[in-house]
């Protein structure tokens, strides 16, 4: 500030100006401020412990000071003030001090000297804050004398001179509000005064309440006035520990050691204050805005008639919990590390953006933080993405998710190295997130540089096992119908009819049909029943001895198809057509041919490991199933799961079991379309459950009459027995589909149950049911 | 700071969130990811016509996210632009604010 004070000197005999009350605290407060203000530039330049400060003997006068305020009796301010002035200065205090108590005392040569210096040391001071009490001490002060105490220049009109063209509006008064004139376009309009005083400009309009920004201002200020005080106290204190030297600390250790905990105490209360001041101002500022958006709104329907703007403003968490996230966007998302790489593969906006608040996603189109080739395994990493859940960042980077993976600690070499490769993947995303959400980076993070290594070895390792996989799997069919082939010819040996050798040999085919491999088998052994039957392979002399001789490794099916989950669910035993045209004949030749044991004891073993192989492929595939308690048995070819409802069987604890049978059989198409397993497919998921409930209880419902549960489930005593599980599986899509019907929109009463259900739950069944799903 | 760099970083850093309680972090958060959300629905509100609302409203009552999708990349090409504008808005307003 370029304010200066000209002050004519007095001349002997003439009457001097009386200090009133308020002037001298007025006084003392702005030389209080100065010398907090010298303190910290002296602790700034020399340090705490230097010895220039401790040399300074008005130091702990000034340290005084904050207390003054305070004070109500005249006669201390008067000395503390005094306290802190040079020793003329304080002459020149003095005799205004005098002059205040006795006002018709005259001056003297003395009094007259010490007056100018006193004028002296205030014209010369040079600090802005001792400039503003000048100003408002000699130029405004109640024994005014302009000319006599001489001239207020002004280089440039400093702020407060525009005070009176703005009215001063007080927040916490409401009358004010709606009588006055204010409105809140842009920080032009208005300024901060204090916590509770604002100016506004003149005519402007006024809002109905208070405006959020101005109330934000307000507590804030109010926050940093507190702040404020408590870092004067702070300092005041480690001024005064730095005056503790060898000696001193040796005599008054106590008082030494009371000063540090007062210090700490200091500490912590001001990082509390000030982290309250931020959450408090968050909380103000986003309430504040949304205030001012849904005005937004509400003026755009008013004055451009946008009479569905209010409505859809009202839906608009729907949308961002769409996963429609354009694909510009998306392809930025995939670059970005891992966590990027797993939303892109199913994202909704809203996970999309609380990416971007912590720099990513969208926000960047630049490097990935990880090495592009690691990512670019898209089959394992949608296969992981599963695992992420409901793709909520920061669930996904919180400490509650950390800890319920075991993952809130650094892992040993030995632990990274056992985590598959999906979970690692997994690790990944969540430390990515756990990292943004701590405000670092994972850039030149070691561990992160360790994981990704070691995934790196993973996929290189996985894919040279899925090689050797598809290898040893074909091996191992191959060796199997060779066994078939074998016993086959024994059969033949034994003169078995046909039909009956058929009936064993389609059983035992059965071991292909979780796997895939039905279809091709059959071709084989029916190339001229079935429509997929390969023509180069018809049988030569119409045996199956001819047929086995096929060389197969050509034609066997990849890795992927043999893990295909809609393979396995679509099954069709009509294919066998022994099985579909004379199922009731075949059961009597079983048991008219009982005299034929050579040829079951020959079989049995095979019958078994397919049945064994069945069961293996259904829990591999169905792994919720087997997690959930469900018990899996292969009877008949057909997969049979029991789940043992060990307290009485009571109704929560049966929808229990169908929930998650329900969940399992649920299409997975569904789970990997747009938006996920939405709220609404969970929702159908409930209906789903009732349904099967009802019918379970013998009563129709949603259209299903109970007997289509035959041969399919039933309860018996505490266990629900689901005999033939690739039958529920299909009637479960026809209930599906018919739920669409009940369940047709957010609305239903369906969704707001699979709500209730939880979150959680859903999530945990869905990563089980998509723990060995490749897409 | 640029605009760049603005949307590039991390809005814990930049308003000074990390020493917060992570509970409380996480909640601060959503409530920023909210106010966020609600501003680029406005931006859109703002964009559309209103005939253009009325469909946007219909197909997210009734879920039809492919047409959503669809109707999205035709009539608000600029989404994308619109999202780092509200972001990059977000931080540097709340910087302003609470700094």
């Amino acid at each position: 500030m370029n304010e200066r004070l000209i002050i004519n000197k007095p001349k002997q005999g003439e009457q001097l100006p009386v200090l009133t009350t308020e002037q001298i605290k007025e006084l003392s407060a702005v030389l209080n401020a100065m010398f907090i203000l010298l303190q910290k530039k002296m602790l700034v330049v020399y340090g705490p412990n230097s010895k220039e400060v401790k040399s300074l003997e008005t130091l702990s006068d000034a340290l005084l000071a904050r207390n003054f305020e305070t004070v109500n009796d005249l006669e201390l301010q008067y000395k503390f003030v005094r306290s802190l002035m040079s020793s003329e200065a304080r002459n020149g205090l003095d005799l205004q001090y005098k002059l205040l108590k006795n006002p018709t005392k005259s001056l003297t040569d003395e009094d007259l000297a010490l007056q100018n210096k006193l004028v002296e040391v205030l014209q010369h001071s040079g600090s802005e804050a001792f400039s503003f009490f000048v100003k408002h001490f000699l130029a405004e002060g109640k024994n005014n004398d302009r000319e006599r105490l001489g001239t207020y220049v002004e280089a440039h009109k400093a702020p407060e001179v525009v005070i009176p063209e703005f009215e001063v509006f007080n927040v916490t008064d409401e009358s004010k509000t709606e009588a006055g004139s204010f409105e809140l376009k842009t920080d032009v309009d208005y300024q901060v005064k204090s916590e509770d005083k604002v100016l506004v400009e003149e005519g402007a309009v006024i809002l109905p309440t208070i405006p959020p920004e101005i109330l934000l201002k307000n507590e804030q200020l109010k926050y940093e006035n507190q702040l404020t005080a408590l870092r004067e106290g702070l300092l005041e204190k480690q001024t005064k520990l730095a005056h503790f030297g060898t000696l001193k600390t040796l005599f008054k250790k106590k008082e030494k050691q009371a000063l540090e905990a007062a210090i700490k105490a200091d500490q912590e209360k001001i990082e509390k204050l000030q982290q309250e001041k931020l959450i408090q101002g968050i909380h103000s500022f986003c309430a504040g805005r949304s205030v001012a958006l849904e005005n937004r709104v509400k003026q755009q329907q008013e004055e451009e008639q946008k009479h569905f703007a209010g409505k859809l403003y009202a839906f608009y968490e729907k949308y961002f919990m769409k996963k429609v996230l354009p694909e510009k966007m998306r392809e930025k998302l995939e670059k970005q590390g891992f966590l990027g790489r797993l939303l892109a593969n199913g994202c909704t906006m809203n996970a999309a953006l609380s990416l971007s608040l912590f720099g990513g996603g969208l926000a960047i189109g630049g490097a990935s933080i990880v090495g592009a080739g690691i990512l670019s395994g898209r089959r394992l990493l949608s296969g992981a993405a599963s695992g992420v859940g409901s793709y909520n960042i920061m669930k996904l980077g919180s400490d509650a998710w950390a800890k319920s993976h075991g993952w809130n600690k650094e892992l040993t070499d030995a632990e990274l190295d056992n985590l598959s490769a999906d979970n690692l993947i997994n690790y990944l995303a969540h430390y990515e997130a756990r990292v943004a959400l701590n405000g670092q980076t994972v850039n030149g993070d070691a561990y992160y540089r360790k994981m990704t290594k070691t995934l790196e070895a993973k996929i290189g390792q996985a894919r040279v096992e899925r090689k050797f996989d598809d290898k040893a799997w074909s091996e191992y069919v191959l060796k199997q119908e060779r066994l078939l082939d074998e016993t086959l010819q024994a059969a033949l040996a034994q003169k078995v009819k046909e039909k009956f050798r058929l009936k064993y040999y389609a059983t035992a085919v059965g071991v292909f049909v979780g796997s895939g491999m039905l279809q091709k088998t059959l071709g084989y052994l029916f190339s001229d029943k079935t429509p997929n039957a390969p023509a180069t392979h018809a049988p030569t002399d119409g045996t199956l001895l001819a047929e086995q001789t096929t060389n197969a490794p050509d034609v066997l099916p990849t890795f992927e198809e043999t893990m295909d989950l809609s393979s396995e669910t679509s099954v069709d035993y009509s294919l066998i057509p022994e099985l579909a045209e004379q199922p009731t004949q075949a059961g009597e030749i079983l048991v008219a041919d009982q005299s034929l044991a050579p040829v079951e004891e020959v079989l049995t073993p095979v019958t078994e490991r397919t049945a064994e192989m069945l069961k293996e492929s259904f829990v591999q595939n169905h792994p919720l199933i087997e997690k959930v308690g469900g018990a899996v048995e292969i009877v008949n070819g057909k997969t049979q799961v029991v789940f043992d409802i060990s307290v009485g069987g009571d109704f929560e604890l049966k929808q229990q079991a169908l929930r998650r049978v329900m969940m399992d059989v649920f299409p997975i198409q569904e789970v990997l379309d747009k938006d996920g397993l939405s709220a609404l497919d969970i929702g159908r998921i409930e209906s789903n459950v009732a349904t099967f409930t009802k019918l379970l209880e013998g009563k129709s419902f949603h259209g299903f009459n109970p007997d289509v549960l035959k041969d399919v489930m039933h309860f018996e005593g505490k266990q629900l027995i689901i005999t033939d599980y690739e039958k529920l599986a299909k009637l479960s899509e026809q209930v599906l589909a018919e739920s669409k019907n009940w369940v047709p929109d957010m609305s239903s009463g369906f969704v707001r149950v699979g709500q209730n259900t939880g979150n959680h739950l859903w999530e945990s069944m869905l990563n089980a049911k998509m723990a060995n799903i490749k897409t | 700071m640029n605009w760049r760099e603005l949307i590039s970083t991390n809005i814990i850093t930049h308003l000074g969130l990390h020493n917060i309680e992570e509970k409380k972090r996480l909640q601060l958060l959503a409530e920023i990811a909210d106010l966020l959300q609600k501003q680029i629905m406005v931006r859109l509100i703002e964009f559309l016509s209103d005939e253009e609302i009325r469909e946007f409203f219909h197909l997210l009552e009734h879920n039809e996210d492919k047409e959503l999708s669809k109707f999205l990349d035709e009539k608000v090409p600029n989404l994308e632009e619109i999202v780092y504008q509200e972001v990059g808005k977000l931080k540097q307003d709340m910087a302003a604010v609470l700094s």
